[in-house]
């Protein structure tokens, strides 16, 4: 946890920094195309500048990122989360969002024990089944299986 | 304008009310699971939506958040937390009415001020969308440009209760959107020489993401337990004397139905503000004001009489203007163009069908969330018990599925799981995720209107005389000075007064 003002003032300076890269992105294209963007940088660099000032005028107070969520608890999701989807969409759509979602299912539960484990499986492979029948079988979209293939 | 015969067989299929009933029922669930929303609800049911007609697409995201506007309602009056922002006031009086046993009754009036505010705000869009899209017809280039101009400033000072972040925010979708190839000059912008980039971020999959990731995330929070859920022991003929109670009081339907379509109407309000003026505006007109607070139907009347008349007031604008009046409205728009259908006069003029089977849709819809309601309101109660770990899965889940099924692309997944951790971020420092969502899906219609602004007015001879003559954009310039200034005074004397 901490304070409101540094928050801001590091938001203020990602805006700005993003703002220079982009702005350096535009180096060749033609004025037709840059003009555009290039008011919309000079205003995101204007206002970041203007956020980081007025946060000296403004009062303190508490900030959490994690918003009361434990910080293990929040990255290890986040991770879950980023390996599911990497994996669904490069290895194999199946084994992914199933392992993903009974990863987070078992990861979230307060007590474990054989029932709720049984309960995970079933809600796990219902998901699936359902993703099979209804997008697959019914509206032809085919997911990715690429060591399947 | 459209073809009654063509709208009323649209309609009256039997697949059609099925899917209606149903998506009405899931749209009821996701209002009233605390955490989720309607805009959740609408981003999540918008990939099931591609292989159906325009009408039926629409009408399914319609009764989506027409349902969820009342689902709210369930955990407001049971266990004293909303089930939408919106629902927050409703928790005043609900709450009291089921702790003084009468649990039953609340939950029938909030349900039947529900049905009935849906009612007022679709009558309101039936007869103020034709007149307002005669007016979209008559703007030119730069009105098109100060009108985005005028919603995203509105959304940025409304949504994120710091003017200064709002815009940030909305810059930073504008910014979104400017990635791929320039629209004229056909050169990439911001793609960091990636292929994949080439195309630009395509909107839907980016609001599922902004939209849905940080719910989920936020739902990893440990469950602190309910505070209890109130008793409610229902018994026979409660729904018709509720009915009787409410007809009484319909005044209430007035007064807040009026106050919910005036702030719908404005871009980025919504139901979160508008209940609290309705309660207000109800209050200040009761007989006994004083009672407010202490479990009267009339405070629960008001806030869900608002909250679903903001529902129609929010489309107002949407399909007429393009410029969406709530969240949920605005992934409605991001639905509405990938349907290939393009807001203002001329969907009224070529789309007809569309516009009025959706129309008379909503009708029906109100219609149905009143029988599913009075019908399965003990299923709606038991929502509230399922486990958040269920509700995180699932949620992650659809996302994940419902960005790849829009154009079988994986860019489009990653697009949404950045876009999520984006909206989380957003939403943690206060920026707001609406804001960015707007500048995202208006960016494109914004810059087309700047560059033919800056063509036709060099044509003219003078550029500045172009964009701030025209009557039309005199009155937007005007609009979004005034918001933008009284936006900044409030928050200043916040301050001073801080």
């Amino acid at each position: 946890m901490y304070n409101s003002r540094i928050a801001d003032v590091s938001c203020a300076a990602v805006a700005a920094v993003i703002s220079l890269l982009l702005w350096s992105q535009l180096a060749n294209i033609p004025e037709e195309g840059r003009i555009f963007p290039m008011c919309v940088i000079y205003l995101l660099l204007g206002t970041s500048f203007l956020l980081a000032v007025r946060t000296f005028f403004a009062c303190k107070e508490k900030f959490m990122f994690f918003g009361g969520i434990p910080v293990w608890r929040w990255f290890a999701f986040i991770a879950i989360y980023l390996i599911q989807i990497l994996g669904a969409m490069y290895i194999s759509f199946k084994l992914f969002m199933g392992l993903g979602m009974l990863t987070t299912l078992f990861f979230l539960e307060q007590k474990h024990s054989v029932k709720q484990t049984i309960i995970n499986i079933i809600f796990v492979g219902c998901f699936l089944a359902f993703f099979h029948v209804f997008f697959t079988n019914i509206m032809n979209i085919y997911f990715p299986e690429v060591i399947f293939e | 304008m459209f073809d009654p015969a063509v709208v009323f067989s649209n309609l009256f299929d039997p697949v059609t009310m099925l899917i209606m009933a149903l998506c009405a029922c899931f749209g009821i669930i996701m209002g009233a699971i605390p955490g989720l929303s309607g805009t959740l609800g609408i981003a999540l049911l918008l990939p099931f939506t591609f292989g159906v007609e325009p009408g039926l697409a629409l009408l399914m995201l319609g009764a989506v958040y027409c349902g969820s506007e009342y689902g709210g309602s369930i955990p407001s009056i049971l266990i004293n937390t909303p089930g939408t922002a919106a629902a927050l006031c409703t928790t005043f009086d609900g709450h009291t009415m089921a702790k003084n046993g009468q649990a039953q009754k609340a939950l029938y009036t909030a349900l039947i001020a529900s049905v009935f505010g849906g009612f007022f705000g679709v009558l309101a869009l039936v007869f103020l969308s034709v007149p307002l899209a005669h007016v979209a017809m008559s703007f030119g280039a730069p009105e098109q440009f100060w009108l985005c101009v005028f919603a995203l400033t509105i959304i940025a000072s409304l949504s994120s209760g710091q003017v200064l972040k709002g815009i940030i925010g909305a810059l930073i979708g504008l910014i979104c959107a400017c990635i791929g190839m320039d629209p004229i000059t056909g050169i990439p912008r911001f793609t960091f020489n990636t292929m994949e980039l080439m195309n630009g971020i395509n909107v839907v999959p980016a609001l599922i993401g902004l939209f849905a990731i940080p719910q989920a995330i936020m739902l990893v929070k440990p469950a602190d337990g309910h505070s209890g859920m109130a008793p409610y022991h229902p018994a026979p003929g409660v729904f018709w004397q509720t009915l009787k109670d409410f007809l009484r009081r319909i005044w209430v339907v007035g007064v807040s139905g009026i106050v919910g379509l005036i702030i719908g109407i404005m871009p980025g309000a919504g139901g979160n503000i508008a209940t609290f003026i309705a309660y207000n505006e109800t209050k200040r007109f009761a007989k006994n004001p004083e009672k407010f607070g202490t479990g009267i139907m009339e405070g629960v009347m008001a806030p869900e009489v608002c909250n679903n008349a903001v529902v129609g007031g929010a489309q107002i604008p949407m399909l007429t203007l393009g410029i969406p009046g709530s969240a949920p409205a605005a992934v409605m728009l991001g639905a509405l163009m990938t349907h290939g259908l393009k807001p203002g006069f001329s969907l009224f003029a070529d789309q007809g069908d569309v516009v009025f089977t959706y129309f008379i849709g909503l009708f029906l819809a109100n219609i149905m969330i009143l029988i599913l309601g009075a019908g399965l309101i003990r299923v709606f109660v038991r929502v509230l018990q399922i486990p958040q770990k269920f509700l995180v899965v699932a949620i992650v889940a659809m996302s994940i599925v419902g960005a790849y099924s829009i154009n079988s692309s994986v860019m489009d997944v990653l697009s949404m799981c950045v876009g999520g951790l984006i909206g989380y971020v957003l939403i943690r420092y206060k920026f707001g995720v609406a804001p960015m969502a707007l500048g995202l899906i208006l960016g494109g219609m914004m810059e087309e209107g700047f560059k033919l602004s800056l063509h036709l007015g060099s044509a003219e001879g003078n550029v500045v005389m172009f964009f701030f003559s025209r009557p039309q954009s005199l009155i937007l310039i005007a609009l979004t000075v005034l918001s933008l200034g009284y936006s900044i005074w409030k928050e200043l004397r916040k301050d001073c007064k801080g």
